[in-house]
C-alpha cells in the first residue's frame, strides 16, 4: 500500500513537472523575442490548415472546428473555417471583411482602434512578429516542457481586458515559429488552435484575399 | 347538462391551444435530453448584425447554453430553469452586460425555449429545422440554422 501510493504520488509530482512553465530571465526573453522576429521576418508568405478547440465549461463540453489560414506579409490574411461551420475573416491592407455565407460585412479598420489592435494580434499570432511590442499588452517569457517556449500577452488596456484574459503564442524549438495560439477568457475557458501542415514562403494569388 | 359539457369543451380547446403556443418554443429546437445542438446564429437589427455559433443542451430539468462568435470569444452563456420558466444569463461580454440588452436577450430565449406568449414575436421553422425569430418590438432577428459538430478527437 505505501509502495503503491509512493509511486502514485511520484507520477504525479512527475507530470505536474510535465506541465510546468519556468519564467525566462530578461536577458533570454530578449534574445527569444529578437529570434522570434527574426524567423517572422523572413516569413513572406505562410499557409496551414489549423484545428480550433473551444472549452464549453457551461455544457462540460468542447466544439471543435477546422479550417485554414493563409498569410502575405505585410499585411493580408485569410482565416477561414470550413467544418463544421463555413466562416471567412479577410484581412487585405486597411479593410477586413467578415463572411459567413449568408451575409457578407466590410470595415476600414483605420476606423477602429480596435479593429487595427485586432488585425495586428492576429498577425503578430500568426507570425510572431513584433509579438510583444506596443502598449497594448504585457509579454512575458516561458520554457515550455518540451522544449519549446511560450510567450504570454495579456491585454492592459480595458477594451481587450473585457474580451479576454490573456493570449499564449506557443513556439516551436525546432523551427522558432509559432505553433500553437491559446486564448484564456476572463472564466477561465480556454481557446486552442493547433496550426498543421505549415507552408512558409509559396507563391499566393491576389484572388486569396478577395472575398467572391 | 349540455350547457355544462360546452363550457368544458371550450375551457379544454383554449387550454390545449395556450398548451400548444407555450409549447411552441421549445419545439422550435427539439431539444432531446442530454443531446447536444449546434447551430449558426445571425443575429440583426437595422443598426447591426452579428453572427456566431450558439450550443446548448437539455440536462433533466434545465437547457445550458452558450453562444460565441465564430473565433471561439464568448458573448454569453445561458441556463433556461424548465420548470420555474427562468433564464440566467451568465458571463456576458461587456458590450452586451446593459440591463435592457440583456433583458430583451432573456426574452427571447424564453420565448423560444420555454414558449412564452408570443406578443410582439413571431416564429417560423424551415423545413431544415432552421428556426427564425422575429422581435418585432426590437427590430430584431434571430436565425438559427443547424450544424453538425464533427466527433471529437
Amino acid at each position: 500500500m505505501n509502495r503503491t501510493f509512493i509511486i502514485l504520488f511520484m507520477a504525479a509530482v512527475a507530470a505536474l513537472a510535465a506541465t510546468a512553465q519556468t519564467a525566462m530571465p530578461q536577458s533570454q526573453a530578449k534574445e527569444l523575442a529578437e529570434r522570434i522576429n527574426t524567423v517572422a521576418s523572413s516569413i513572406s508568405t505562410m499557409q496551414c490548415g489549423f484545428e480550433q478547440v473551444k472549452e464549453l465549461s457551461i455544457l462540460k463540453d468542447r466544439m471543435v472546428s477546422e479550417g485554414t489560414m493563409c498569410y502575405r506579409s505585410p499585411n493580408q490574411l485569410r482565416w477561414e473555417y470550413t467544418s463544421p461551420y463555413a466562416y471567412r475573416f479577410i484581412l487585405d491592407g486597411d479593410k477586413v471583411t467578415m463572411d459567413n455565407g449568408r451575409t457578407s460585412n466590410t470595415v476600414d479598420i483605420r476606423s477602429s482602434h480596435m479593429f487595427q489592435e485586432i488585425a495586428r494580434i492576429m498577425m503578430g499570432s500568426v507570425t510572431g512578429r513584433c509579438i510583444g511590442e506596443g502598449s497594448d499588452f504585457k509579454a512575458a517569457y516561458y520554457t515550455s516542457p518540451d522544449g519549446g517556449w511560450i510567450v504570454r500577452l495579456t491585454p492592459v488596456k480595458k477594451q481587450l481586458k473585457h474580451m479576454f484574459k490573456d493570449v499564449a503564442l506557443h513556439i516551436s524549438a525546432t523551427t522558432s515559429m509559432v505553433s500553437e495560439i491559446e486564448m484564456t477568457e476572463n472564466n477561465g475557458d480556454r481557446t486552442v488552435i493547433r496550426f498543421k501542415d505549415i507552408k512558409i514562403n509559396k507563391p499566393l494569388d491576389d484572388s486569396v484575399f478577395k472575398v467572391h | 347538462m349540455t350547457r355544462f359539457s360546452r363550457c368544458i369543451s371550450l375551457l379544454l380547446t383554449l387550454s390545449m391551444a395556450a398548451a400548444a403556443v407555450m409549447g411552441k418554443g421549445k419545439d422550435a429546437f427539439m431539444l432531446d435530453e442530454g443531446v447536444r445542438k449546434d447551430y449558426a446564429l445571425t443575429i440583426e437589427s437595422p443598426d447591426m448584425s452579428f453572427t456566431g455559433i450558439c450550443v446548448m443542451r437539455q440536462m433533466s430539468d434545465t437547457v445550458a447554453g452558450t453562444v460565441v462568435n465564430e473565433f471561439g470569444l464568448k458573448a454569453f452563456d445561458f441556463i433556461y430553469l424548465m420548470s420555474k420558466r427562468k433564464i440566467k444569463l451568465k458571463n456576458v461580454v461587456k458590450f452586451l452586460d446593459r440591463w435592457y440588452i440583456k433583458s430583451t436577450l432573456k426574452g427571447d430565449l424564453k420565448y423560444l425555449l420555454g414558449g412564452s406568449k408570443p406578443s410582439h414575436r413571431g416564429l417560423d421553422i424551415g423545413a431544415d429545422s432552421t428556426v427564425r425569430l422575429a422581435n418585432r418590438r426590437r427590430g430584431l432577428t434571430y436565425i438559427f440554422t443547424p450544424i453538425k459538430q464533427p466527433s471529437i478527437k
